[in-house]
């Protein structure tokens, strides 16, 4: 047998906990949480939206969205963080009128991405 | 790293001045011909409609004009440089030995690090090779080097002009001592390379479940040609136009290196070298940048780039954490190949400031096409001119300087709850890499940083910089920015010192002010400050803190290199990451690291508040107390109705009360006489008690649920005179510009100071 790393071990635990995390987090990612955090990105929020816009934030930074101020008063782009990249961030050419604007793409998109299409796995919390 | 886009970027060789002290200056210029350099006063910082805007006034110096543009490197990596007579040139004969702790040996981290749990490094390596010492020049012939490659012990040499190598067989693991020892012998016509495990209480595995064994080469060499120049531990050398800068550095610690010369002479006289990284040259034991050879060559080292030293060495028992009482027990340095505390760029023009230039905030800037950058510093008076100063909070600047938390942490938009906003700034620091990082930042190899310079370019300092973690975040010098305008819009000439300066001449910088104003976040202080400010206070003086979470942790000056700050993290409280058992004491002050609070100086026994809580989703207002209806601060609430809420507005998450905030609490020494004038609204759940008030951790630490979580406003009258006015939030000198300062809360602060410009004793009632 070959023997494993503890790298590889602690990867076994870490995807036990995104299993039951994301399991428990897609449950709580309904229609009415999502509207709740578009229609306020910076809340204060519920509790169950709080949850869930953690989960939404926690993903791993490579590949994360970030936004981008364009100047003193705004727009302001989304961002990708991609190391090599100038500013390591690769820029979205659309540009929104505010930030909470941003925050809600961004909002939209990780959801879409964490719950996936229907009958999949989705992207979980440790992607 | 460069870029295809003009870019300018630079530094002071010093902070602040007086009249009739020259500052210089050190740019490089990217892609550019030539700049325009002019002086400016700073006015205002933060850039949106929701202030006044950048504001910068142009003052005639003796250094207008245009200049050249020239590209300067700046190389990242800490090593110690060792000149000798020529003694250490040939390795013919010799034997070599060094303990090393490898921190990063296959130059790939995994993982998560720190408070932020830092999964990314922005900052990518060339090469695999890591130095443990060396004489040689990256494309040059000649010398020695001892090195991992890929994590595997290896020893180069040079014979005929070509380079030859000896490599053992097993990858070392990181975070285990190992000793390395290398022969090499023309008359033996061998060369032998050794790493054998040692045993230490700060290896990461145990010793009996490590699985680790000793490795051994041998190969035949009868030729090593020499190279006259330096030795250097911890890197090699790269030559760029006259400089050698620091190549292939190492990860880890170094220590008890030797080198011996092979023969039959009596032993005293066979030692070449024998380097002793936890004596001290100085009466006071620190550990600055001379490093001691025991050898009686005395081929002393020097520190470049500032290396941390202080850190266990293989010799560490576990007992005694001062490294001035063992110092064989401390007899290690600890190497970073992102280290840069001196860009070391020649200087482009120097300034030497004339008499009757007024104290304040000043910059150098230069500019060309599409490129700008302002090398901020402060004036202070020749001589007491002014009734009020403020404090400027370099120490903090410093431990924030080129913070890059938002591109390398998974859990930066969990602290702060939103999305990161990042600006150009941002983007530029992030392809310059060799800028290096924040004191709240993860090393190349996972340890935290602990060394601030201002002798790099600091692009979180520029004044119109807005931090990520606050929208519209004005933060540091652009934060305090706000509050020396409101000083200029309330027509009061003010006095401009630093910490550096308050930590220099302590409190004689503050004798004679009759108001004293802090930035919006003093969180770094030494304790010559804080014992200035004390004796200030009891001494009749007159302090408004404006700001939050100040007093809060241990900072350093660098007795010998000033431009260098130290800021090490202890293993409790609010901190980004954690020095290792026995690596926290600072070896510019011999300070223990960490907070006041855990050594006899809460903030509260300041200033009358202190940290609490921190969050930056949205800032809110302050609400009256009783206290503030007391007739002892009527002046206060002058023109303020009785149930008015203060500062529901701001640049800074939108309210006064806000981002880090602190609270009255006698528990922790706030004065029985302080009057608990107000208290902030209600913080969401993003707002979290501070890691230091968690003794075990227990559910409903969030603002709806906490107590403490919340920002107060405290006036304390001080027997003899003296008096503090403090508002517990960095948020709240955003909100002083609002509605163009016809708001609330620049009234409230507009009547402390006039108030406490006044003689008569604050408990008077006027």
């Amino acid at each position: 047998m070959v023997q494993r790393t503890t790298t590889e071990r602690v990867a076994e635990l870490d995807a036990v906990f995104d299993r039951r995390f994301n399991a428990r987090v897609r449950s709580d990612l309904t229609s009415d949480v999502l509207d709740e955090l578009l229609r306020n990105p910076l809340g204060p929020h519920t509790d169950t939206a709080s949850r869930v816009r953690r989960a939404l934030g926690s993903m791993t930074i490579t590949g994360k969205q970030l936004i981008l101020s364009l100047g003193p008063d705004g727009p302001w782009a989304i961002g990708v963080v991609t190391v090599g990249a100038p500013g390591n961030l690769v820029v979205d050419t659309d540009a929104h009128h505010s930030y909470e604007d941003a925050m809600r793409v961004i909002f939209a998109n990780r959801a879409a991405q964490f719950a996936g299409p229907v009958g999949t796995e989705g992207t979980s919390h440790g992607n | 790293m460069g870029t295809d886009t003009a870019g300018l970027f630079g530094y002071s060789n010093t902070l602040s001045g007086r009249p009739g002290e020259t500052l210089s200056f050190h740019v490089s210029a990217e892609n550019v011909g030539s700049y325009r350099a002019e002086l400016v006063r700073l006015r205002h910082g933060f850039t949106g409609s929701a202030g006044p805007g950048f504001l910068e006034d142009s003052v005639p110096s003796s250094f207008d004009g245009e200049y050249a543009g020239q590209a300067q490197t700046c190389q990242p990596g800490s090593y110690v440089e060792v000149k000798h007579d020529g003694k250490l040139a040939d390795c013919a004969e010799t034997s070599i030995r060094a303990y090393i702790y490898p921190t990063l040996p296959r130059s790939e981290r995994s993982g998560e690090f720190g408070a932020y749990h830092v999964s990314q490094n922005s900052m990518v390596r060339d090469s695999q090779l890591q130095t443990v010492l060396s004489t040689t020049i990256a494309g040059e012939i000649g010398g020695y080097s001892l090195a991992l490659d890929d994590g595997i012990p290896t020893f180069s040499w040079f014979a005929d002009g070509a380079i030859r190598t000896l490599t053992l067989n097993q990858h070392l693991q990181d975070h285990q001592w190992y000793l390395l020892e290398v022969t090499a012998s023309a008359a033996e016509g061998a060369v032998t390379l050794s790493a054998s495990p040692v045993a230490n209480i700060m290896n990461r595995n145990a010793e009996a479940t490590a699985g680790l064994d000793s490795d051994f080469a041998r190969c035949s060499a009868t030729q090593f040609e020499p190279r006259v120049g330096d030795l250097r531990i911890g890197s090699s050398a790269r030559r760029v136009g006259s400089r050698l800068l620091a190549y292939e550095t190492f990860n880890g610690k170094i220590g008890g290196v030797r080198i011996d010369q092979l023969g039959d002479e009596p032993s005293g006289q066979r030692t070449l070298g024998d380097w002793h990284f936890g004596l001290s040259p100085r009466s006071d034991g620190l550990l600055l940048d001379v490093v001691l050879d025991k050898s009686p060559h005395a081929f002393h080292g020097t520190c470049v780039n500032t290396p941390t030293r202080g850190v266990t060495g293989p010799l560490f028992q576990g007992f005694v954490t001062d490294f001035r009482r063992v110092p064989d027990e401390y007899d290690a340095i600890h190497f970073h190949d992102d280290d840069i505390t001196d860009a070391d760029w020649p200087a482009s023009f120097s300034f030497e400031i004339p008499d009757g230039l007024p104290s304040g905030v000043y910059a150098a800037k230069v500019s060309a096409p599409g490129a700008e950058q302002y090398m901020p510093f402060f004036v202070l008076p020749s001589e007491r001119k002014n009734r009020v100063a403020v404090l400027f909070s370099t120490a903090t600047y410093l431990a924030y300087s080129n913070d890059r938390i938002a591109f390398e942490a998974d859990q930066a938009e969990i602290i702060v709850s939103h999305t990161p906003i990042v600006d150009g700034l941002d983007l530029a620091l992030q392809d310059h890499p060799e800028f290096g990082r924040s004191c709240y930042e993860i090393h190349n190899d996972g340890s935290g940083v602990v060394f601030g310079s201002s002798r790099r370019p600091i692009l979180t300092m520029q004044p119109t910089h807005r931090a990520w973690f606050q929208h519209g975040g004005a933060w540091g010098l652009p934060a305090d920015l706000c509050i020396s305008h409101w000083l200029e819009h309330e027509s009061i000439p003010f006095d401009a010192i630093t910490d550096h300066d308050l930590d220099r001449e302590g409190h004689e910088l503050l004798d004679g002010y009759d108001v004293v104003i802090t930035g919006a976040h003093p969180e770094y202080v030494t304790r010559a400050e804080i014992e200035s400010i004390d004796t200030y206070l009891s001494t009749g003086g007159r302090l408004m803190y404006l700001g939050g979470n100040g007093f809060f942790a241990t900072a350093s000056f660098d007795p010998e290199q000033p431009h260098v700050m130290e800021l090490r993290r202890a293993d409790g409280g609010t901190r980004p990451h954690q020095s290792p058992f026995g690596d926290a004491r600072h070896t510019t002050s011999g300070e223990q690291a960490g907070l006041w609070r855990n050594k006899g100086l809460p903030p509260q026994k300041l200033v009358g508040v202190g940290f609490a809580a921190q969050g930056f989703d949205r800032s809110t207002h302050y609400e009256r107390l009783e206290d503030s209806h007391d007739p002892m601060a009527a002046f206060v609430f002058d023109g303020i109705a009785s149930d008015e809420l203060i500062g529901g507005f701001g640049i800074m998450g939108g309210g006064a009360a806000g981002a880090e905030i602190d609270c009255y609490d006698p528990s922790l020494g706030t004065a029985p006489g302080a009057l608990l004038l107000a208290t902030s609204g209600p913080f969401s759940d993003g707002y979290l008690l501070a890691a230091e008030e968690v003794y075990e951790t227990l559910p409903g630490l969030g603002g709806t649920e906490n107590p403490r979580v919340r920002a107060d406003i405290v006036l304390c009258p001080i027997e003899g005179g003296g008096a503090y006015f403090s508002v517990g939030s960095i948020a709240f000198s955003g909100s002083l510009s609002y509605n163009a300062y016809d708001n609330n809360v620049a009234r409230m602060t507009g009547n402390v100071l006039q108030r406490f410009l006044r003689k008569e004793p604050i408990d008077s009632v006027m």
